[in-house]
């Protein structure tokens, strides 16, 4: 009913809605993730287009140089919290927008084009295998520790927690998610200019965890969903779509401020699952969408208890 | 007091999911019910316009459809809404004169908020599902960028509704876009001669505009900077802004401040009035030329009254040609048109917001899909082929301003009018 | 030229100051952002295009238009987006909440208003004085007045008045506040009004000094003014009036001598650089650092 490009969209907001998630593990809002997307597109699209590399490699780049501008960000914004890291994750988007306007290299604000290689299967493979992962490292100790930063940091660091290393870990993971997302994006579109990663693709991601639930894997996924699949099932509206959708939206939030998809839950339906297959109790008490299996190669914190 | 309020915060909420829900089921049905061609007692389909009179002209079969993808909702609605009602006069116009070859035309409608997200997912919506013959639209430039190498793939021909993506190297081009056949550089250059003409003591511009917009932003970088010079004006100054900026009081000063007698503008149409205005309140009158982005819904020179006075841009359409025959027949009918479907709509700007254009173009379209012979039931791959090929062939087409045609490099044929502002309405430059 | 370029820069400072104070007023309660409030600034204009144009009413009248609706879109704000996650205590989906009724907003402006800016019938007549560097006119001057005049009646407000105390107090304490006897749901409903009043007065000023009621304020003046609000220091009014003020002269200042793309992001670049030093904002105090 819904034509199969709006799944790769799908696809691609809802690793920007894990790139929200995964930096707010540990407490840390980004309104400035468009900003690593664009990084990840340009990065991708150099790499192919004007370097000739593969798709892959392409994709592989991103995913570093978003990490590693997200541990770059990261680490001066240790000392903000709340809003003020907020506003400067949106002062940070703002400035990488800026410089891809003015970088000749790559058509400055008109962009240039020739990305290509993003599939459908190839956008839900990075998602399961990311997906897999996250589900993974919700029950881990890692996870934990991050919720301990989240919920007090300074008794997070009596208690032994390296909170330095744990907030940047996950601003920089958050990083590379919408890094990666930016990337696949940018070669599904085949052009890519300064206009496609402008505010709003930062805030988009805020709307998918909040709709969704911020406290499970599951939820930027369903709150990813409704976002995306919404407005398409509102054409038929035209001029009363974007309405329509903004009231559907402060609705959903206003009977289920706490997100639609909850840790409480997932864990009575992980209870019903064990009930329903005794024999196979643990991976169903990951969560009702665990996958059995191992973690995929660039499984980045696996081990990243802190040292 | 309070239970009432209380009440009434917890059931507004449900309200508006259960109008949403109602909304979105709607569509379903209307998608749903697409294939089979009548659904007893069911909603009728709200993104395809049926063909009115459809019995009356003895048209049966399959219908051929053509997809229109134009903003009809956000911030930029209103240019939309001004025409909207091109393609579907051309269908029934079509429909009452014999169809597409004994089909009857169906339009399918698109809403893109210049968000080339948008614009790709209705796109293949419109090719993969709605299987149209052949596309009307993107409005914008940045949709045109998202949609022309998708067109090489899903093999559908595009005619454009605007002059988007016409600049150099702004797209890709390939056999299956035919956009229009007009350049940043060529309707800045009209205009900017009719400037010279008019304002023959004007020597020293400053280029003014926003660089955020990526058509605006070529404008700025590449135009401006070559034909000024070429007509020997100098450049005193060059100033920028963003997009959504609203306080133009320091660009104005600034613009004081360059001892320049003229502005060169290249802005989206909210910078424009607001820019001019600044300028008038801070007691300066320059002459403008400007790029062809400042059209608005009003006309700029309407919106701004007086201030706007001398002001010089190109345009596709000019008031001096409404006393042709031919041209006010069309105005009348577009008139009705949008009357009948919004009463209190304001007809008196008609033409400015490249309405023609887009109606000829879709008259072109069907003209084309006529020569090639398809009807509801050619095998689709093979209709948009034999449309595509019958568009290359498109000569001497009778459009409503003056003839038009596609080139040999794939190219509609646009027409330009440089027109000045005065006491706020756009006039054809005096000889 | 510069001369004039203050004169622009105190214009456009003192409108922004506003802004960034009915922000800070609600975060001040609540710690929470309200993203719609820039759309009531749009709205408070296009009240006052309205009343003076359609309506052909007097000023006077015509602010009390704008008062009125800038209350009821402050109260429901507060009704439809905050208080129905208010148990939660989440301050992720209030603000979401508040960016889809933001959304709301543009499209009924739209709906109602269209989509261009509308230009304001001249509303207040009188000389322009030319003091040799800079020149003002009288709509300036009243403008003015009226900006400050705002700015310290808050101030006052703030400081002298019980609602003031009442508010300062939720600020500082929200639970011991309530233990000592404050009607916290009252405070938190009265500083939405405030700032609905405070957004549409904001935006009316606004409209008066371009001459139009523009529907694209919104988004800018929205994200300047919360640039204001963080610099300032959180839920800090003063500090939001000193920052808007500098905020101001920032945006002028590069418009008027940095070259080509850069002037945008002055603002932004300013903001990092305070942040790094000063993580708490200009005028932040220990309170706003452990608080938030």
């Amino acid at each position: 009913m819904v034509d199969p490009s709006v799944f790769v969209l799908l696809g691609i907001n809802i690793l920007m809605g894990w790139s929200f998630y995964v930096m707010l593990m540990s407490g840390q809002f980004s309104f400035g993730n468009a900003g690593f997307m664009a990084l990840g597109a340009y990065t991708a699209g150099i790499a192919t287009v004007k370097l000739g590399l593969p798709y892959g490699v392409g994709l592989l780049l991103a995913v570093v140089v978003g990490a590693v501008a997200g541990g770059l960000v990261g680490l001066p914004a240790l000392r903000m919290r709340g809003v003020y890291l907020a506003l400067a994750t949106i002062a940070f988007a703002f400035l990488v927008e800026n410089f891809f306007v003015n970088l000749e290299y790559t058509g400055a604000q008109t962009g240039f084009y020739g990305l290509t290689g993003t599939t459908l299967p190839g956008v839900y493979l990075c998602v399961a295998v990311l997906g897999v992962l996250l589900l993974r490292l919700q029950h881990s100790r890692l996870a934990k520790s991050l919720q301990a930063v989240r919920e007090h940091e300074v008794v997070a660091s009596t208690l032994g927690l390296n909170t330095t290393y744990l907030k940047l870990l996950s601003f920089s993971l958050g990083a590379a998610f919408a890094a990666l997302a930016g990337a696949l994006y940018g070669h599904y579109t085949y052009f890519i200019s300064p206009e496609l990663f402008g505010f709003f693709q930062s805030v988009w991601p805020a709307f998918y965890v909040a709709i969704g639930g911020a406290g499970t894997v599951v939820g930027p996924v369903l709150g990813a969903a409704i976002v995306t699949l919404l407005p398409e099932y509102f054409q038929p509206l035209q001029e009363w779509r974007l309405l329509v959708f903004g009231l559907t939206v402060m609705a959903l939030i206003a009977l289920r401020p706490q997100g639609l998809y909850t840790p409480y839950m997932q864990r009575r339906l992980g209870a019903w699952l064990r009930r329903l297959q005794p024999r196979w109790p643990r991976a169903a008490g990951r969560s009702p969408t665990a996958v059995p299996g191992d973690a995929s190669p660039g499984a980045v914190g696996a081990r990243g208890e802190s040292p | 007091m309070k239970p009432a309020m209380q009440s009434l915060r917890r059931w507004c909420p449900v309200l508006a999911l259960l109008l949403s829900a109602c909304a979105a089921g709607g569509g379903d049905t209307g998608r749903g019910a697409a294939p089979a061609a009548a659904q007893p007692g069911g909603p009728p389909p709200a993104n395809t316009a049926p063909a009115p009179g459809q019995a009356a002209g003895g048209l049966s079969g399959p219908p051929v459809k053509i997809g229109f993808i134009a903003p009809l909702s956000g911030p930029v609605a209103p240019y939309g809404a001004a025409l909207k009602y091109a393609p579907a006069l051309v269908v029934k116009e079509t429909n009452a004169t014999g169809g597409i070859n004994g089909s009857p035309l169906e339009l399918v409608t698109i809403d893109s908020p210049n968000n080339p997200n948008q614009t790709v997912t209705g796109l293949r919506r419109l090719a993969n599902d709605d299987k149209v013959v052949a596309l009307l639209g993107p409005y914008y430039t940045g949709e045109m960028q998202a949609a022309v190498p998708l067109l090489k793939e899903l093999k559908l021909p595009l005619l454009p509704l605007t002059p988007a993506a016409t600049h150099p190297g702004v797209v890709e081009l390939n056999e299956w876009a035919f956009l229009a056949d007009s350049s940043e550089e060529r309707t800045v250059s009209i205009a900017l001669d009719a400037f010279k003409k008019v304002y023959p003591n004007v020597h020293r511009m400053v280029v003014v505009g926003d660089s955020q917009t990526a058509v605006t932003a070529v404008t700025l970088r590449d135009v401006w900077p070559k034909v000024l010079p070429e007509r020997g004006y100098a450049i005193v100054d060059t100033i920028t802004f963003q997009f959504n900026t609203t306080d133009f009081s320091p660009i104005a000063t600034r613009i004081r401040a360059s001892g320049a007698e003229g502005i060169a503008l290249s802005a989206l149409s909210p910078a424009g009035p607001s820019l001019l205005q600044e300028l008038e309140r801070q007691g300066t009158h320059l002459p403008v030329v400007t790029s062809a982005h400042l059209q608005t819904v009003p006309p700029l020179a309407k919106l701004l009254g007086k201030t706007g006075d001398g002001m010089i841009q190109t345009f596709f359409y000019s008031p001096a040609l409404a006393d042709q025959p031919r041209v006010h027949e069309w105005l009348t009918q577009y008139a009705a048109e949008m009357r009948a479907d919004n009463p209190s709509a304001d007809s008196s700007d008609i033409g400015f917001a490249c309405e023609i254009q887009t109606y000829d173009d879709a008259s072109i379209l069907v003209q084309a899909m006529r020569n090639a012979g398809i009807t509801g039931s050619t095998p689709i791959a093979e209709a948009r082929e034999r449309t595509r090929q019958a568009l290359m062939a498109i000569k001497d087409f009778p459009g409503v301003l003056r003839p038009k045609e596609i080139t040999a490099q794939g190219r509609v044929t646009w027409d330009f009018y440089p027109l000045i502002a005065q006491d706020g309405a756009w006039r054809p430059i005096p000889e | 030229m510069i001369g004039q370029q203050l004169v622009n820069a105190l214009m456009l400072g003192s409108n922004y100051a506003l802004v960034a104070i009915g922000y800070t007023l609600v975060f001040g309660v609540l710690r929470l952002l309200n993203f719609a409030h820039p759309n009531v600034c749009v709205l408070g204009g296009f009240l006052l295009f309205s009343a003076v144009g359609t309506l052909a009413l007097p000023l006077p009248a015509a602010i009390a238009v704008v008062i009125v609706g800038g209350a009821v879109l402050g109260l429901a704000t507060e009704r439809l987006c905050f208080r129905p996650a208010e148990h939660l205590r989440d301050e992720l989906a209030p603000a979401i909440s508040s960016v889809a009724f933001a959304l709301v907003l543009t499209e009924l402006v739209a709906k109602v208003w269209g989509a261009e800016p509308r230009r304001l019938p001249p509303l207040v007549t009188g000389a322009t004085f030319d003091l040799g560097l800079f020149q003002v006119s009288s709509i300036q001057l009243v403008i003015l007045g009226l900006s400050f005049g705002l700015m310290l009646g808050v101030d006052y407000l703030l400081q002298h008045t019980r609602m003031g105390y009442a508010l300062r107090a939720v600020a500082e304490q929200r639970d011991v506040a309530q233990l000592l006897g404050v009607n916290v749901r009252a405070t938190v409903v009265w500083a939405f009004l405030l700032s609905g009043v405070l957004a549409a007065l904001a935006g009316m000023l606004l409209a008066m000094r371009i001459g139009l009621a523009d529907p694209n304020v919104g988004l800018s003046y929205g994200l300047r003014a919360l640039a204001v609000m963080v610099l300032g220091g959180l839920g800090n009014v003063r500090g939001a009036m000193v920052a808007g003020l500098l905020v101001g002269l920032v945006d002028v200042m590069a418009l008027a001598f940095l070259s080509q793309a850069y002037s945008s992001v002055a603002a932004w670049v300013l903001l990092l650089v305070v942040l790094l030093c000063k993580p708490s904002g200009l005028l932040g105090t220990r309170l706003q650092r452990e608080s938030i």
